[in-house]
C-alpha cells in the first residue's frame, strides 16, 4: 500500500477546515477562562506573596486556615520537599511579614530563619503587563514587516500572520487546559513561538510560491518533511528540558513552546498550506488561460 | 575548493577556540560564590557571570517613588522667583533635592519640577504659600530617567564600590529598578540597600561638617571660569554654613578632607616597604601615629586614623606596644601590606583583622588612602576665603575639580556627587523580594547536563532516521556545541550575567541552529522533485540561505522588540538569543554548508569510484 500524506489526499477546504476548528475550540476556553478569572496567572502579573516554609510535619489545612484569617484573602497551601509553599493574593508589607513570622513560631514553632517571603507589589506587575502587551505587539508588527519585505504578496503574508495568530490563541487555550501559569517566562516562550511559527511558515511560502517546477501538492509535502522534521529535533531538547527541570520559569518556557510546536505543525501544514495550495492552483489555471 | 570556504571553517574554529578560553580564563580567580554553589565546574567557567537564580541570592525590585509637579507662579519674573525663592523653600521644608523637569515659562508662567518624594497638593501650597500655585492637576507620580540613572548609580557605590560582590543594578522600565546580589538574604541586601557611607568633612585637623549639613548637591558642569575644570555646586544647610563660614574664612588654599565610612574603629597596619614608595609631599607622622599629607601651597593635613607601621615578618617592639596599648579602645586592624602568617596570627589574639588587598595599578598613596576611607583633598579657594572673610554666609558652595582634560574633571566630579549625595534624590520603597536558594546551582547544573546529553542524543538518532548517514548527525551536533561555546564566549566579553533567562535563550539558540542545518541539509541532500531543475550543490546551499535570512530576520525582529519595548527582566534573554542568532548565521551556518558539502562531494566521488 502506498502512503499518501493527508496533504495529497485532502480538499484545500478540509485542509483548512480542521485546524481552524481545533484553534475556535482552544481560543473559546481561554476566552472563558479569562472570562471567569481561572486562566493561570503568575505572580509577575498578579501580584501577591509567596510564604516558603520549612519544617517537618506542618499541618497544611490548619495553616491554611490561620493564615488565610490573619492576612484576610485567599491563601493556597502546596507541600514542597520538607515544607509548604503558601500563596497569598496581596503583598505583604514589612509588618505583614512579621505578623506572619511571629504567629508561625508561636503557633507551629517554625523559626524566623526557616521561612522566606517573597513578594511581588501591584506597580511592578501593572508595568510588567504593559510591557508584556508592548512587546507582543511590537513583536508582532515587526515580524509583518519584515514577511511583507520578504513576500510582498498579500495572500501569503495574511496567511502567515493567520497561522501564528491563531498558534498563540491555540497556546493560550492549552495553557488554560493545563494550568501553566502565564508568567514573563511564558510571555518570553509565546515570543520565541513568533520566532518557530514563521520558520516553517517561510519554509512553506518559499517552497511552493517563489520555486519553479512540480506540482505544488508535491511542493508542500517536500516542504513538510524538512519542517516536521525541524519541529522534531527542536521538540527533542525541549521535552527533556521540560521533564528533567525543577526550576519554574524554564518549564512554562519550554511548556509553552512544545504546546505552540504541536499546533503550529496543525496551523502550517493544514490551514496555511490549504490557503497556500488555492492560491497556487488558482495561479496556474490563470497561466493556463494566458497561454491558450 | 576556493580559498574563501575554506576561511570559514578557520573562522569557526578561531571563534571557539578564543570563546573557549575567554569562558575558561584560566587567568582569573574562581568566585568563591560560584564554587560553591556550581562545584567543580565553576573552575572552567571563572570567565562567566553568573545571576542569583543560579547562584543563589536576593533579588529586590525598588520602587522610586517621585513627584513632578506642575506650578503656575503667580508674579513676574517667573525665572528669578522660581530659583531664588521656591527652590529653597522646598529644599529646606522637604529635605529633598529639587531636579527642573520643564524649566520656567515666562508666558504660561508654569514651570515643573521632579520632587524626590510622594507629595500632596496642600503639603506644596502651605510650603510656597503666596509664590504660586499648583496647577490643576499638577502632581504626577513620575521619575526621569536623569534621576534613575542616578540613584542606582549612588547605591552602586554604597552597596558595591569595588564590584567585588557581584551586586547588580538594572532599570526596569519607569520608577523600578532590579537589585540582584549573590549570597545574601533579602533582610541582609535591605540593611545593605539603607545604609547610606557615613560622610565627614575635616578642615585644620576638625570634623567640620558631616552627611548631615549637606542638603542637595547639583549635577556637575564645565567651569566657566577656567578650562579643564568642572564644578560641582552644593548646598549647605544654615547651621552648616555658618560654621564652615567660620572655620574657612580667611584661609585661602586651606585642603578639606572629605572621607567616606572613616575606620574610626581601626588601625592601619603597614608594611614599612610602602613608606619608600610615598612622593615627597606624603608622610607618615611617627608621633601622631597617623598619615600626612602637604599641599601645593605647603599646607599640611592628616589622615585621621590611627596607623602604626612594622616590618612585614615580624612586628616591630614600638608596633607590639602601641598595638597593646590601644587593645580594647580599637577593635579593628586593617592590613596594607604583604604580612606573614604568624604576624597575622599575633595580630588575630587581639583584633579582628582585615586584608586591604592593593588594587591592579594604585599608588601607596591611594591604597592609604583608600584604606583610611579618604575620597578626596580639596582646596578652599582665594575667592571664597575672602568672600567669607567679609563676613559673608555661605550656603551655595562649589567644588572646583581641575585635571589635565575636562572629561577627566567632569568623571572625578560625578564621582564626588556620588559620594557627597549622601542622601538618595529620591525615597525608595521595595515593591518585591525574592530569595533565590544556592542549592538550585549545583541541582541545576546537572540537570542542564542531562537534558543537554539526551537532547544532542536524541537529536542525532532523529537526523541519521532521516538521513541515513552518520557523518551528517556528527556534523550538526558539532556545530551545535560550537554555537553553544561561541554565544558563552560573546556573553563573557560583554559580561552578561548568565541567569535562568539567559540559559532559556541559549536553548533558543541552538534549537533554531537546528532548525536551519535541516534546512540545509535537506535542501543539498533532496534528489529534486519531478520536473525541478536540477541545481548545482552551490546554488543549493544559497536556497537554503533565502530561507534562513528571512526566518532570522523575524526572529530577530521579534527578539529586538522585546529588548526595546519590553521588560528589563527578560532584556537578557532577548539580547543573548539576538547575539546567538546572528553568530550563528555568519559563523556557524556558513561552516556547516561547507562541511556538509565535503561530505556529500566525498559520498558522489566514493559512488562514482565504485
Amino acid at each position: 500500500m502506498k502512503f499518501t500524506w493527508p496533504q495529497q489526499r485532502l480538499s484545500n477546504r478540509q485542509l483548512i477546515a480542521i485546524p481552524l476548528a481545533l484553534m475556535i475550540f482552544l481560543g473559546v476556553i481561554a476566552i472563558v477562562a479569562f472570562a471567569l478569572g481561572a486562566f493561570p496567572m503568575s505572580r509577575d502579573f498578579k501580584g501577591g506573596s509567596l510564604m516558603r516554609v520549612y519544617g517537618e510535619n506542618l499541618p497544611a489545612s490548619t495553616i491554611e486556615l490561620d493564615v488565610e484569617s490573619l492576612l484576610g484573602g485567599g491563601v493556597d497551601v502546596d507541600p514542597i520537599e520538607n515544607g509548604l509553599d503558601i500563596r497569598a493574593d496581596n503583598a505583604l508589607d514589612d509588618a505583614g511579614k512579621l505578623l506572619v513570622k511571629e504567629m508561625f513560631s508561636d503557633q507551629f514553632g517554625v523559626s524566623e530563619d526557616a521561612i522566606t517571603i517573597e513578594t511581588m507589589g501591584p506597580t511592578i506587575t501593572s508595568i510588567y503587563s504593559e510591557q508584556a502587551r508592548n512587546a507582543m505587539i511590537g513583536a508582532f508588527v515587526a515580524m509583518s514587516i519584515i514577511i511583507f519585505v520578504a513576500f510582498r504578496r498579500r495572500t501569503s503574508i495574511g496567511a502567515i500572520l493567520l497561522a501564528v495568530g491563531l498558534d498563540m490563541l491555540g497556546v493560550f487555550g492549552c495553557m488554560a487546559l493545563f494550568g501553566i501559569e502565564f508568567s514573563l517566562a511564558s510571555v518570553a516562550g509565546l515570543l520565541m513561538l513568533i520566532g518557530y511559527a514563521v520558520d516553517t511558515n517561510i519554509l512553506l511560502t518559499t517552497r511552493v510560491l517563489k520555486r519553479v517546477g512540480g506540482e505544488p501538492r508535491d511542493q508542500v509535502v517536500d516542504a513538510m518533511r524538512t519542517g516536521l522534521m525541524m519541529t522534531g529535533t527542536t521538540l527533542i531538547p525541549l521535552f527533556t528540558i521540560n521533564l528533567i527541570t525543577t526550576a519554574p520559569q524554564l518549564y512554562q518556557l519550554t511548556a509553552v513552546l512544545i504546546f505552540g510546536m504541536i499546533i503550529d505543525i496543525l496551523n502550517t501544514w493544514f490551514l496555511n498550506a490549504g490557503i497556500i495550495l488555492r492560491y497556487a492552483e488558482r495561479q496556474r489555471r490563470k497561466e493556463y488561460y494566458v497561454s491558450v | 575548493m576556493s580559498v574563501f570556504k575554506e576561511r570559514r571553517i578557520a573562522l569557526l574554529l578561531l571563534a571557539v577556540f578564543l570563546s573557549a578560553m575567554l569562558v575558561w580564563s584560566p587567568w582569573r580567580e574562581v568566585d568563591s560564590k560560584v564554587e560553591k554553589s556550581l562545584g567543580w565546574p565553576s573552575q572552567y567557567t571563572r570567565g562567566l557571570r553568573f545571576g542569583v537564580d543560579i547562584i543563589g541570592g536576593s533579588r529586590i525590585i525598588l520602587e522610586l517613588e517621585a513627584s513632578h509637579v506642575t506650578f503656575e507662579i503667580a508674579q513676574d519674573n517667573v525665572e528669578r522667583i522660581w530659583w531664588e525663592e521656591i527652590v529653597p523653600k522646598l529644599e529646606d521644608n522637604l529635605y529633598v533635592s529639587i531636579r527642573t523637569i520643564s524649566p520656567p515659562n515666562p508666558d504660561t508662567r508654569l514651570v515643573t519640577a521632579e520632587i524626590g518624594r510622594p507629595v500632596t497638593e496642600n503639603l506644596i501650597q502651605v510650603i510656597i504659600g503666596e509664590l504660586g500655585t499648583v496647577a490643576e492637576n499638577g502632581i504626577k507620580k513620575a521619575v526621569s530617567t536623569g534621576t534613575v540613572n542616578e540613584v542606582t548609580s549612588i547605591l552602586q557605590t554604597r552597596v558595591d564600590p569595588t564590584g567585588l560582590r557581584g551586586a547588580l543594578f538594572r532599570s526596569l522600565g519607569e520608577s523600578l529598578v532590579l537589585f540582584e546580589i549573590a549570597g545574601l538574604s533579602p533582610e541582609e541586601a535591605e540593611t545593605l540597600l539603607g545604609k547610606p557611607g557615613r560622610l565627614e568633612i575635616f578642615f585644620e585637623g576638625e570634623l567640620l561638617l558631616r552627611g548631615e549639613d549637606i542638603v542637595s548637591v547639583y549635577a556637575p558642569g564645565p567651569s566657566t571660569e577656567r578650562e579643564q575644570t568642572a564644578d560641582l555646586p552644593f548646598r549647605l544647610t544654615d547651621d552648616g554654613a555658618a560654621r564652615f563660614s567660620d572655620a574657612a574664612a580667611g584661609k585661602p588654599n586651606y585642603p578639606t578632607v572629605i572621607y567616606i565610612d572613616r575606620p574610626t574603629d581601626a588601625i592601619v597596619v603597614f608594611d614599612n616597604e610602602i613608606l619608600r614608595e610615598f612622593p615627597a609631599s606624603f608622610r607618615y607622622d611617627p608621633d601622631k601615629k597617623m598619615f600626612k599629607g602637604t599641599t601645593a601651597k605647603e599646607i599640611e593635613y592628616f589622615l585621621h586614623v590611627s596607623a602604626i607601621g612594622t616590618e612585614n615578618d615580624e612586628l616591630s617592639p614600638q608596633a607590639r606596644e602601641f598595638l597593646e596599648e590601644q587593645a580594647g579602645l580599637k577593635l579593628k586592624v586593617l592590613l596594607v601590606g604583604d604580612f606573614s602568617l604568624d604576624t597575622i596570627e599575633n595580630l588575630s589574639a587581639l583584633y579582628s583583622v582585615t586584608t586591604i588587598p592593593r588594587l591592579e595599578q594604585e599608588s601607596a598613596v591611594e591604597w592609604i588612602e583608600r584604606a583610611c576611607g579618604v575620597k578626596s583633598v580639596i582646596n578652599i579657594s582665594p575667592e571664597l576665603a575672602a568672600d567669607l572673610a567679609a563676613g559673608k554666609i555661605a550656603r551655595d558652595l562649589k567644588i572646583t575639580i581641575t585635571r589635565p582634560s575636562l572629561d577627566e574633571a567632569m568623571d572625578e566630579a560625578r564621582n564626588l556627587r556620588v559620594i557627597l549625595s549622601e542622601r538618595l534624590p529620591v525615597e525608595i520603597s521595595y515593591e518585591s523580594e525574592a530569595s533565590i536558594e544556592a542549592r538550585l546551582g549545583a541541582e541545576f547544573l546537572r540537570e542542564a547536563l542531562i537534558a543537554g546529553i539526551v537532547a544532542l542524543m536524541g537529536v542525532w538518532v532523529l537526523v541519521y532516521l532521516r538521513y541515513r548517514h552518520r557523518l551528517i548527525g556528527f556534523a550538526i551536533i558539532g556545530t551545535m556545541i560550537c554555537e553553544l561555546v561561541i554565544t558563552l564566549g560573546a556573553a563573557s566579553v560583554l559580561g552578561w550575567t548568565i541567569g535562568l533567562p539567559e540559559l532559556g535563550g541559549l536553548i533558543i539558540v541552538i534549537g533554531t541552529g537546528v532548525d536551519h542545518q535541516i534546512i540545509i541539509s535537506d535542501e543539498v541532500l533532496r534528489g529534486g522533485l519531478p520536473g525541478a531543475k536540477v541545481a548545482s550543490l552551490r546554488g543549493r546551499v544559497s536556497r537554503a540561505f533565502a530561507v534562513i535570512f528571512v526566518a532570522v530576520a523575524t526572529t530577530s525582529a521579534a527578539m529586538i522588540s522585546l529588548a526595546w519595548l519590553g521588560f528589563g527582566a527578560m532584556r537578557g534573554f532577548a539580547l543573548i538569543t539576538l547575539t546567538g542568532l546572528l553568530i550563528a548565521v555568519f559563523v556557524t551556518r556558513p561552516a556547516y554548508a561547507r562541511i556538509l558539502s565535503a561530505i556529500v562531494m566525498r559520498g558522489q566521488s566514493k559512488a562514482t569510484s565504485s
